[in-house]
């Protein structure tokens, strides 16, 4: 994939999702293992059918996301199927359907489009995939501090 | 357009002796999975030159679909 237009997409790198099958007792392993700490409560995202929280060093604005299915029919039980671990990188922007149309312009696919996020108070997420399947997020930037 | 699709999907499911049918599904392919298919949408629109929409990505899941849904955007072009 080429995009004549990174320097203009203006992302910043948010944050990078794992899925485990358990987002209590996968944290306290981060926080103890590596000395994150919890930035958010566990959420219920009911539009990604999956429990969610975030994590980061003290200080940091680069996050980790955990998130588990909600069930068996979760988009996300199939990730945990196959072993979980690393699933998608999510990048911040300001204007995120414009971003969605310059990366689709660029060759991705855009698997769906902006929608208001619990998990983001809110704001608007989107996904996208490139050609090897690599799973990428965008969400709108939001206040400084802010997850 | 088979001879196209089928290399499509030889590349996608690594796997050089892969034979295609119309009626052929996702539920005839083992790995034919949410993400394999958008490998093979972002495979077929270089291949075509085409583009399809995000709905197409639950909607495409038969051989058969997806030619009906080339030979609409070909014909569009």
């Amino acid at each position: 994939m080429t995009c004549d237009e990174d320097h203009l997409l203006n992302l910043h790198f948010h944050h990078v999702g794992i899925v485990v099958e358990d987002v209590e007792r996968s944290a306290a392993i981060y926080m103890q293992r590596f000395g994150y700490e919890a930035r958010s409560s566990i959420v219920h995202d009911l539009l990604q059918t999956a429990y969610v929280q975030f994590l980061s060093f003290p200080g940091e604005q680069i996050f980790l996301e955990l998130v588990s299915p909600d069930g068996p029919e979760s988009s996300l039980a199939l990730a945990l199927k196959k072993g979980g671990g690393l699933n998608h990188i999510c990048y911040s922007t300001q204007d995120i359907g414009e971003t969605c149309q310059k990366l689709r312009a660029a060759g991705m696919f855009l698997i769906r489009p902006p929608t208001e996020a619990v998990a983001f108070n809110s704001r608007k997420i989107a996904w996208l995939a490139d050609k090897n399947g690599t799973l990428f997020e965008l969400v709108e930037k939001g206040p400084e501090n802010e997850i | 357009m088979n001879t196209r699709i089928s290399r499509v999907f030889r590349e996608v499911f690594d796997n050089a002796q892969m034979e295609i049918w119309d009626e052929m599904s996702t539920e005839d392919v083992a790995g034919w999975d949410s993400l394999a298919q958008v490998k093979l949408l972002i495979g077929l629109e270089e291949d075509f030159g085409v583009k399809f929409t995000t709905q197409e990505v639950t909607q495409l899941t038969s051989i058969a679909n997806i030619k009906k849904s080339l030979e609409r955007k070909l014909v569009h072009q």
